[in-house]
């Protein structure tokens, strides 16, 4: 899942929040039965928090059939940021989806999220080790997070007129493409681009003065970009418009791009692709009576059978293994469902300790 | 004095003149610019609305030109999505309801802020103007603490409440603006003819507030429809419109759904507009439609004239 949406002020809202609610209760769901077999005996009332995609009916159709007797509420949210804004308000949810590189790690140092056993995720030995190891999902020795999708970002470039394909996060500052590069709008996306461009080896530690240095560069290279975009929706309408014809993206925005007739292509740079990764954790504010289903729905979206459905309908990729069982080998291919065999080339896109000063840095390019 | 008996004397001899070439062309720029303004205007207005329908029956996802054909599967596509369906329903119940409650509550403190005079009525004036100018996403989270801590549980209910406290300001401000050009002096002569309080205001008063209250309740329905903020943070497990909008606009599909959706809905805001005006033009007159449109202003000025 990815951060299309950026509530400007979701920064001033986590702000007054951490100001008037301080930190959130750290108890450890605890109780209830462990494995019940049938999964008709399971019963209770999940209040889930979620990005959208993540109660589609498509998706937890097959939960729902199988577990009939578990009662799903559900809302939605814009970002994470503006989950734990709401979470620390006072907002009760039971089961919260978060995302590796926006706040997971954040979310368990809050309290928001509390210690899972493991022993109850049917699903936890079958997960990639890179998708466990991924931070935020194991915290304190505990687990904290069930990650259930991926994805990378690199570069998407449209062929027929970058004929060259590009290798490295320099080619979207090549001045042969001055004013028709893109680039996501987002103060941690852009700033590892340019580190990276720039030969930072370690942006995620980035100090003051690497950041500053990272800022100039971006406002010297302004120019380059015809703007920085927001969503999918918008990449997409760029590319196929001719307004831009190389950005940073995804690959399944090639791969839409593709159906649309555009000559589209993704591209990973020798640097590093980024990766993103997002998963469902458990509060402690769950009842007694609900946290079966709640770890019920955990192990659901888990399950190779729910990730088949993400690789298949989203294109994204997968946490558990098994589901490589399950997939064609053009699905495969096409979803790139076994990278995460071979994550070593990725950078957790994890948010940096001093990601205010990024976020505010990046606000003077773009005002500049 | 003389010289203006003077000009007054010339008027009539001036007008009778055929126009210079300098001013016709001068007239002509001047109503040529006015049309051009009025375009951009148009433009600016309208362009979005335009390029939303356009869209929503373009047989792609991507929006940009050129429109891959004609197909109206989105339109399909958001009749058959439940969530949206109810997202849908939650939004207008909502409105339904705030509307009038802001209509009664902000046209009562509308006559307490213009009609009396009190101590604390700087005060007042002050506490109820409050909500339109503090940022709603700081009004959204200070309500969610507030429903938390005297533990409210989160519904629709709690969304009505927060979006009346902030709504129906705007209604005492469209109608407390009609009130306070309206001339007493009405009022005393119905009383002096013999008519109750009652007759006054029946007869008198809401005549003459009616369009004000009538662009009150397009506002605040309007407000209410359209709330995010508030909505995201004092909504429980449920969604209203603008809220799936904003949480289904990452899913490329669903921008083409929103597209055919809004669609709708802007056809039948501007529908149910036109027919309102259509009607109250015909009961009443151009003026009163016009002061639907000018939140009361145009029949103020007419009364003055």
């Amino acid at each position: 899942m990815r951060r299309w949406i950026r509530a400007g002020a979701a920064a001033i809202a986590i702000g007054l929040v951490a100001v008037a609610c301080g930190g959130g209760s750290s108890t450890p769901p605890s109780g209830g039965a462990h494995g019940s077999v049938d999964p008709a005996s399971i019963t209770g009332t999940i209040r889930l928090l979620s990005y959208s995609d993540g109660f589609d009916p498509g998706y937890l159709a097959a939960f729902q059939q199988q577990y009939p007797n578990i009662h799903l509420e559900t809302s939605s949210m814009g970002s994470n940021e503006e989950a734990i804004a709401k979470i620390q308000a006072g907002f009760d949810a039971d089961v919260v989806n978060s995302c590796v590189d926006e706040a997971t790690l954040e979310m368990d140092e809050k309290g928001i999220y509390a210690p899972l056993d493991q022993s109850r995720l049917t699903n936890w030995n079958d997960l990639f080790p890179s998708m466990q190891q991924l931070p935020g999902v194991q915290y304190n020795g505990g687990i904290y997070m069930v990650p259930v999708d991926a994805g990378t970002s690199g570069i998407v470039y449209n062929a027929d007129v970058v004929t060259t394909p590009p290798t490295s996060w320099t080619d979207l500052f090549n001045p042969e493409w001055q004013g028709r590069a893109g680039m996501e709008d987002i103060a941690v996306t852009a700033f590892m681009i340019g580190a990276l461009a720039l030969g930072i080896q370690d942006p995620i530690n980035m100090d003051q003065t690497q950041i500053d240095q990272v800022k100039q560069y971006l406002i010297d290279h302004k120019s380059q970009f015809r703007t920085f975009w927001k969503g999918d929706a918008e990449v997409k309408s760029l590319f196929k418009s001719g307004e831009i014809v190389i950005s940073s993206g995804y690959p399944d925005t090639a791969k839409s791009l593709q159906e649309e007739g555009v000559n589209a292509k993704f591209a990973v740079a020798k640097e590093g692709q980024f990766l993103w990764a997002c998963g469902y954790g458990i509060t402690p504010n769950v009842a007694p009576e609900n946290l079966d289903a709640a770890y019920a729905l955990l192990n659901y979206y888990s399950s190779p059978e729910a990730e088949l459905y993400e690789a298949q309908h989203w294109n994204y990729q997968i946490a558990n293994e098994k589901t490589l069982k399950l997939a064609s080998p053009q699905l495969i291919q096409q979803a790139s469902l076994d990278a995460p065999f071979h994550l070593q080339n990725a950078i957790p896109a994890s948010p940096p300790e001093n990601r205010d000063a990024w976020v505010a840095a990046w606000t003077e390019v773009k005002a500049s | 004095m003389a010289t203006n008996v003077a000009e007054r004397a010339t008027v009539p001899v001036a007008t009778a003149l055929p126009p210079t070439a300098g001013v016709r062309f001068r007239s002509h720029a001047v109503t040529w610019s006015w049309r051009a303004f009025l375009f951009v205007v148009y433009l600016v207005l309208f362009g979005p609305l335009v390029i939303l329908m356009l869209f929503s029956i373009n047989d792609s996802n991507v929006l940009a030109f050129p429109l891959e054909g004609v197909t109206f599967h989105w339109y399909t596509d958001a009749f058959h999505d439940q969530l949206l369906h109810a997202a849908l329903v939650n939004s207008i119940v909502v409105a339904c309801i705030v509307a009038p409650i802001c209509l009664v509550l902000g046209t009562l403190t509308a006559f307490g802020l213009t009609r009396f005079r009190f101590r604390a009525r700087p005060a007042v004036s002050g506490l109820v103007g409050a909500p339109l100018i503090l940022p709603w996403l700081i009004i959204g989270i200070a309500a969610l603490m507030f429903y938390v801590r005297f533990k409210v549980d989160l519904s629709l209910n709690t969304v009505i409440a927060t979006q009346v406290v902030c709504t129906f300001p705007l209604v005492t401000a469209i109608v407390g603006a009609q009130l306070f050009r309206f001339q007493r002096v009405q009022e005393e002569a119905a009383i002096d003819l013999g008519c109750s309080r009652m007759q006054v205001l029946r007869y008198i008063i809401l005549p003459h507030i009616a369009p004000a209250l009538a662009a009150s309740a397009i506002f605040a329905f309007t407000w209410s429809f359209n709330n995010y903020e508030i909505s995201a943070f004092t909504l429980g497990f449920q969604q209203t419109f603008p809220v799936w909008v904003y949480s289904s606009v990452r899913n490329p599909d669903h921008t083409a759904i929103v597209n055919a959706i809004s669609t709708v809905i802007s056809i039948i805001q501007v529908g149910l507009l036109t027919v309102a005006l259509l009607f109250l033009r015909a009961r009443s007159g151009d003026d009163a439609a016009r002061g639907i449109i000018a939140g009361g202003e145009a029949v103020a000025a007419s009364a003055e004239t």
